[in-house]
């Protein structure tokens, strides 16, 4: 048997004929019927009418649009429970905290909502823009405090610790949750929540989310606070998405 | 615009785009049985029709998202690729190891004789013994009939490390057909399936 592969890879590979001639047994094809699919397509076809048609927006709409759901949620809180100390926060602090939170909440919606028409982004980078999204949340409330030059940044450490964090939790997890709602309406995935990654993803996005509204809502710059009331936000995300996901591996 | 076999599949997409359903269906009828192929190499029958659907679900989806200038059908196999792979995931198997793990019976199909069948299912049990990339390029090169060029869109590398990947594949392919247990035919002319839109 002789081959004629080529000696340089980057030219046009031929099969030397034995190959060639075997592998054109592996083409062997039956006539398919796909009639009945035609149907059944038809019937899935009419559930992405509607809110379902969201998900049909080109990718940059769609990403825009969960973008500023997640931004109209924290204007909401920010109109409706502002934090009292805003005015003293320096400018400069402000505006690094929000870019901290922000640049990795826009790594986990364009992770998120990767079109299954592009090759798969690989692993490393959707663990990386998770590893991000809990790194921040981690680094915020590690921070300096920004001030202490404000009544209301002073409580929630004494006595009323418990209280306060747990408040500031549930009031973290009330708001985020919306977003697990908004980001599944934007997302083409078939499998949905089931899946590993996109669970995971979607999980960063909803704890990004709550930890930017408890940033603009939440006056107390004391880490003890910061870590129960405000990291902790990530737990029953993350307990969803490991609990949902578990079966899986999707990678 | 429904045309038929004469009209392009960018130009049926591109009615499609604009509300054109028929134009779906055209494309429909043209790709859902090389699909359904594609993916009943690996899969039992009724999953491979289920990827299918949703092959043709998520082209509905992204349909928004389909350039002009883009070519079809590497935009439609990657969708499929990305579902297999998927599903494979899903299930913690490799697509080539699927069909035996399983046991899967196949039924003899019509047109094509059972000693046909046996060889195809030989030809895929060795190209299961390649690594998945070579597989994969060889097996879209060959049973899918896509220029190299398309293979390297759908598996997202360069169109160079997809030739040097179905050189190794072919040079492996040819030591493993001289082994044991796997009966070469004579030598044949090369021809993929469906050698059109070569680059």
């Amino acid at each position: 048997m002789t081959t004629n592969t080529h000696s340089n890879p980057t030219s046009e590979p031929r099969a030397d004929p034995a190959v060639a001639a075997w592998l054109q047994r592996g083409q062997a094809a039956a006539p398919v019927d796909v009639g009945a699919d035609w149907g059944a397509l038809q019937q899935r076809l009419a559930t992405e009418r509607g809110l379902g048609g969201l998900r049909s927006l080109p990718t940059p709409v769609r990403g825009l649009l969960v973008f500023w759901a997640g931004l109209l949620l924290v204007l909401a809180v920010l109109l409706a429970t502002p934090r009292p100390d805003l005015s003293v926060i320096p400018f400069g602090r402000l505006l690094a905290d929000l870019v901290l939170l922000g640049v990795p909440l826009i790594a986990v919606i364009v992770a998120f909502l990767h079109p299954l028409h592009r090759p798969p982004l690989s692993p490393t980078i959707r663990w990386v823009a998770i590893g991000l999204a809990m790194f921040v949340v981690v680094a915020s409330a590690s921070l300096p405090a920004a001030h202490v030059d404000h009544p209301a940044s002073l409580r929630g450490v004494g006595d009323d610790f418990v209280p306060v964090a747990l408040a500031c939790f549930m009031f973290g997890v009330v708001v985020a949750t919306p977003m697990v709602v908004i980001v599944r309406l934007f997302g083409r995935s078939g499998s949905g929540l089931r899946r590993f990654f996109p669970t995971l993803l979607v999980a960063a996005i909803a704890t990004l989310v709550g930890s930017i509204a408890l940033y603009m809502h939440c006056p107390i710059t004391a880490s003890k606070h910061l870590f129960a009331g405000h990291v902790t936000v990530w737990l029953p995300f993350l307990a969803a998405a490991l609990v949902l996901g578990r079966r899986s591996s999707d990678g | 615009m429904t045309g038929g076999e004469g009209t392009t599949d960018e130009a049926l997409m591109a009615s499609y785009v604009a509300g054109d359903q028929r134009a779906f269906a055209e494309l429909f009828a043209r790709y859902a049985p090389r699909l359904t192929r594609m993916f009943g190499r690996d899969l039992r029958p009724d999953d491979a029709h289920d990827l299918m659907q949703q092959t043709f679900l998520q082209l509905h989806r992204a349909r928004n998202d389909f350039r002009q200038d883009a070519k079809l059908r590497p935009w439609l196999y990657t969708i499929a690729r990305n579902l297999l792979r998927q599903h494979f995931r899903r299930r913690g198997r490799r697509p080539e190891a699927s069909l035996d793990a399983q046991g899967a019976a196949e039924p003899i199909a019509p047109g094509v004789t059972p000693e046909q069948q046996a060889e195809a299912r030989q030809v895929r049990q060795v190209l299961g013994r390649l690594p998945a990339t070579q597989a994969e390029v060889i097996s879209l090169h060959w049973f899918e009939g896509l220029s190299f060029r398309e293979v390297a869109q759908v598996v997202g590398a360069s169109e160079s490390a997809v030739k040097v990947r179905a050189h190794r594949g072919y040079a492996k392919l040819r030591e493993l057909i001289e082994g044991p247990g796997v009966t070469a035919p004579g030598a044949g002319a090369y021809m993929p399936a469906a050698p059109r839109n070569r680059a």
